[in-house]
């Protein structure tokens, strides 16, 4: 009976909180559970099991870099080797950048895009690193989600792979 | 299961504390709108009064201000009952007596007043203050808007002869309709009452 | 009829000389299926609490006023450009360019300001805003303020310096001091400024208004009108940047403790005082008047939707109304307007309903003759303003005197 008191007050409080609160959090819409643990749990509720599948499947993985501002002679796709797609496998499934997809009045223009290919099958990561969002597209193109960047993790990557992408310096620099 | 139903509840509670929040976010709306238009009368009133505006304008004036009623200053209808026409409620600190007359009468007593001139103001509008909505009927409700109005009478050469401060009620009908795209929401004036005046 | 002709034509002539007007430019993008839906609460707080509000005042020192309302479909950067090229202005006019969606910057862009999506996505056809704001100083004009309500953040694009592209066309209680403070704000500096609702590299973001989770819209803009309350009622110094600081402050306090991020508007301001004018009538015969068919045709339209037969019906009404209630016309002059008024309309029965402040709810009703007869006899209205038309009727909003 205390068990249940608990809970109902629980449940009031919480929701007089979200009522409350003016701020616009867009939570994932099953992202919340089980965030404290950095793990598959979280990365295949928001994605489903195909595309997670494929993420984690994935035997070659592509960078390519879309910047208009690229300098001539700059590396625009990278085949990536084995521990490169291990560590990025890990910073993607890393769960705060599950938590939120926060309204914000810019366009969506990702500069950065990770292909992961397993046989006939493929999905895409896209990164837009000013406006700190990232998707997943299918292999059509299409966007099956967005989420928040939670911290500059992948743009630290991503940096190391294109050294010299002004753009990439000058986002990093903010 | 408990847990849902504690959902459930929850839910029930977020929910209807929305429709009443609703509820009340109309309700004053209605009642800055039964406010506005008193206002509005109050200024028609002093218009109407004012011996230095042409008499056939003040007579023009007139006919706009009996718009503001219910029947527009003619016997009107409430849920299948008929009522007389809408009426003014006047009094006086020199005789005491509480006169009631049709509207459309009271304006053209205002407007043939023997004074040389004549000053009437009434509330501001951000300080009127409106009781909340009470059903009447169906599809009527009604509230009452609580105002104060000066009187100051002149003779010919500007020499004050009459003054007075009168608390008045003004009643305001409000009728519902619904509509495609919801419920609209018509305010008009009905009676008013003379509650206490005193000498200034 | 000839004699309401004449009179029409007299009261044109009689009144100033020169036609003064505040000219609305406002671009929002209702559509986007992100922030769409928002943008329609922010557009409806800015014409409310802020345009309407400034052109009743403005209508006391003689001032038209004329909004080219671009929202819906007709938020493009083809009608950005068509209207900011061909903007036609006095050298007293204010001009007002406002806008509310979607933008970016480009990481090497040479200035601070960012680019306008105005509902759509190609790099090509983004138009800066420093673009806006240098062509439209090029015109005539007493005071420009040019705001653009958008991100700033770095994206994939190229820098501009103009729109890159042709153009194929085929666009609540007022008191007197409220109004002097309205007036000393618009017509006490002159000059021009541009202002972004975020710094290089920031977003601009939405929050929920009022706690209630079912309306949302821009920071930027609520605040924007918030803060406007506050220079109404004198508690703020009206002139521009001090405006724009309190604003300034304020968007960011809110984006830190929502979001724990900085959004920080940033403006630029080349202003001079100047003699506020005295009151004075506001000449009417610059409105284009709009025909019968005209009319007509909008009562059947869809009222969400923005065109320029639109705004051409509702300016003419909104000049029309406004003028019934200006108290520098003699009572007569105006009853004898609005009888040549109501002359011209084939139909006087339509109803004209009055919403609620910051609502969609009717809450008055009546026939355009007698909104018109309420009008003219009217001392404590000080400002009407259309909201739509529609086969319903007139939808007006009304701001008193208090």
């Amino acid at each position: 009976m205390k068990h249940l008191g608990t809970t109902f007050i629980s449940l009031i409080i919480i929701g007089m909180t979200m009522m409350t609160s003016c701020c616009i959090h867009r939570a994932a819409d099953t992202g919340l559970k089980d965030i404290s643990a950095q793990g598959d749990s979280t990365v295949t509720e928001v994605m489903g099991d195909s595309i997670f599948s494929i993420l984690s499947s994935a035997r070659t993985t592509q960078a390519i870099d879309k910047s208009i501002s690229l300098p001539a002679g700059c590396d625009s796709v990278i085949n990536l080797k084995a521990d490169a797609t291990n560590a990025l496998r890990f910073l993607i499934g890393s769960p705060e950048n599950y938590v939120s997809d926060n309204p914000v009045y810019g366009l969506f223009n990702p500069s950065i895009i990770y292909i992961f290919r397993d046989g006939n099958r493929q999905i895409s990561a896209l990164f837009d690193f000013g406006l700190k969002k990232w998707g997943i597209a299918d292999k059509s193109g299409k966007i099956l989600f967005t989420r928040d960047l939670k911290s500059n993790e992948l743009l630290r990557f991503s940096r190391q792979l294109f050294p010299c992408d002004p753009l990439l310096e000058s986002i990093y620099k903010k | 299961m408990v847990k849902k139903i504690l959902s459930l509840l929850l839910l029930t509670l977020i929910w209807t504390s929305n429709a009443n929040a609703q509820e009340e976010e109309n309700q004053a709306l209605i009642q800055r709108r039964a406010a506005e238009m008193v206002s509005q009368l109050g200024d028609y009133l002093n218009y109407m009064a004012d011996k230095g505006k042409s008499y056939k304008t003040r007579q023009y004036y007139r006919k706009k201000a009996l718009n503001l009623f219910i029947g527009k200053g003619n016997s009107y209808e409430i849920g299948g009952r008929q009522f007389p026409a809408v009426s003014m409620q006047t009094t006086s600190v020199n005789t005491k007596a509480v006169r009631t007359t049709p509207m459309s009468t009271y304006f053209n007593n205002l407007i043939n007043l023997k004074y040389g001139n004549v000053s009437l103001t009434t509330t501001e509008v951000g300080k009127i203050k409106v009781s909340d909505l009470k059903k009447v009927d169906n599809d009527t409700y009604m509230c009452t808007c609580y105002i104060e109005q000066v009187f100051k009478g002149y003779s010919k050469d500007g020499r004050p002869i009459y003054a007075d401060i009168t608390r008045k009620s003004v009643m305001c009908y409000i009728t519902v309709e619904q509509t495609v795209t919801g419920p609209e929401y018509i305010v008009q004036l009905g009676n008013i009452t003379a509650t206490h005046t005193e000498r200034l | 009829m000839k004699k309401y002709i004449l009179l029409i034509a007299t009261l044109a002539t009689m009144l100033s000389i020169n036609a003064k007007t505040i000219h609305w430019i406002t671009f929002i993008d209702t559509t986007d299926p992100d922030v769409g839906k928002w943008d329609v609460l922010g557009r409806e707080q800015l014409y409310n609490r802020y345009i309407n509000l400034i052109n009743a005042a403005l209508d006391e020192k003689g001032y038209n006023h004329v909004l080219h309302d671009y929202y819906g479909a007709r938020t493009s950067p083809e009608n950005c450009k068509s209207v900011v090229e061909n903007l036609s202005t006095s050298p007293d006019d204010l001009i007002m360019f406002y806008y509310i969606g979607h933008g970016v910057r480009a990481y090497n862009d040479a200035t601070r300001w960012p680019q306008m999506a105005l509902a759509q996505d190609y790099d090509s056809k983004l138009v800066p805003l420093s673009w806006v704001h240098s062509t439209l100083k090029n015109k005539p004009h007493r005071l420009l303020v040019t705001i653009g309500m958008c991100c700033n953040s770095e994206a994939n694009i190229s820098p501009k310096s103009a729109p890159t592209f042709t153009a194929n066309y085929g666009n609540t209680f007022m008191s007197n001091e409220a109004s002097e403070n309205i007036a000393r704000l618009f017509l006490g500096q002159k000059g021009d400024i541009l202002l972004s609702s975020s710094s290089p590299k920031e977003p601009s973001r939405a929050i929920y208004i009022d706690n209630n989770r079912e309306k949302a819209m821009d920071v930027f803009t609520h605040i924007l009108t918030e803060i406007f309350s506050k220079i109404m009622d004198g508690s703020i110094t009206p002139d521009w940047d001090t405006f724009f600081k309190y604003v300034g402050d304020r968007v960011n306090t809110i984006v830190n403790e929502c979001y724990h991020e900085n959004q920080i508007p940033q403006w630029e301001s080349n202003l001079g005082s100047a003699e506020v004018p005295d009151n004075s009538v506001a000449q009417q015969s610059s409105t284009p008047v709009p025909t019968s068919e005209e009319i007509a045709r909008q009562q059947t339209s869809s009222d969400n939707e923005s065109t320029d037969e639109r705004d051409k019906i509702i300016n003419w009404f909104n000049t029309s109304f406004n003028l019934m209630l200006n108290r520098q016309l003699s009572d007569e002059k105006r009853i004898d307007f609005a009888e040549a008024f109501l002359s011209r309309l084939p139909d006087t029965d339509i109803q004209v309903r009055t919403l609620g402040q910051d609502s969609e709810v009717v809450v008055g009703r009546q026939s355009l003759e007698d909104f018109v007869g309420r009008l003219t006899t009217s001392r404590v209205l000080r400002g009407v303003s259309v909201a739509k038309i529609n086969e319903r009727g007139i939808f007006v909003r009304e701001i008193y005197q208090q």
